[in-house]
């Protein structure tokens, strides 16, 4: 009896100490819990124009591509200017936090990128900015 | 002795099986990390004006800033500069008229590539000085 014994506390002591490696994940899973922000891509490539003083841009929670065929992308989606405040809204329902980027070509025509900026401000996004190339 | 490890194996198996726990931590874990896009931008906040109908009292300086089609900068009607030269042109006016507001106007079929690049040379001549950006009137 005495002897079962022994060996049962041995075998205790040979498990792995699974605390530390909890620690790590459970750090790690905060980490893109809180990161996470669930953006909604685009769907188009542009060639943003060029900028000496822009800055890092923090908390995007929401894009609208403006590509150089005046084409205004939203969500993967093909959108007309009179359906962007109308999507945005939609898409600042989900994420109610952080900025709008407007991600505009170089070639578009600017009526249509001053058209979409204030079709975003009228969808009581306070902050919008405009994207540019990275340094 | 013999005592002491009789009591030890007890102690043990009293403790709580965190192995479910772990999975389900662990397929958290993994769906955050694979759902996770990190977009990172640079990039400015373009000022657009406010819609004020009555016109004020007593108007701001302005420096008129026009972009026109062909890629050029029309300063204050006046003179015709390179976008890329727009820095020195606000310097100067900032520097006569410490309250002066810069308004750049951009043409409707312009690029805005170009409109983008003034509003750029506007801010590096300086940051905290008001830029307001509108499309010409149709």
């Amino acid at each position: 009896m005495a002897r079962r014994q022994i060996s049962n506390a041995a075998a205790d002591d040979e498990d792995v100490n699974v605390t530390p490696l909890l620690d790590i994940v459970f750090i790690m899973l905060i980490f893109f819990i809180v990161t996470s922000t669930f953006i909604k891509e685009t769907g188009t490539d542009v060639l943003r124009p060029d900028a000496q003083t822009a800055d890092k841009i923090k908390l995007i929670s929401l894009l609208v591509a403006v590509n150089e065929n005046d084409e205004i992308w939203i969500n993967k989606e093909l959108v007309s200017l009179d359906e962007v405040e109308f999507k945005v809204r939609e898409l600042r329902r989900e994420t109610p936090k952080g900025s709008a980027v407007v991600q505009v070509d170089q070639k578009a025509r600017s009526e249509l990128m001053i058209d979409v900026i204030q079709k975003i401000k009228d969808a009581d996004v306070d902050v919008i900015n405009i994207a540019t190339l990275e340094e | 002795m013999m005592n002491r490890k009789r009591i030890r194996p007890a102690a043990e198996e009293s403790e709580v099986n965190v192995t479910p726990l772990l999975d389900i931590v662990f397929i958290m874990l993994i769906f955050f990390i694979v759902t996770a896009t990190f977009v990172y931008e640079d990039g400015f906040s373009p000022n657009l004006p406010e819609p004020t109908p009555e016109v004020p009292q007593n108007p701001p300086p302005a420096l008129l800033l026009f972009v026109q089609e062909d890629g050029f900068v029309l300063v204050d009607d006046v003179r015709l500069i390179d976008p890329r030269s727009v820095k020195p042109v606000v310097e100067e006016f900032l520097a006569s008229k410490p309250r002066g507001v810069v308004q750049i106007t951009a043409a409707l079929e312009s690029d805005s590539g170009v409109a983008v690049t003034v509003l750029d040379q506007a801010r590096q001549a300086n940051r905290a000085a008001p830029i307001v950006i509108a499309k010409a009137a149709e």
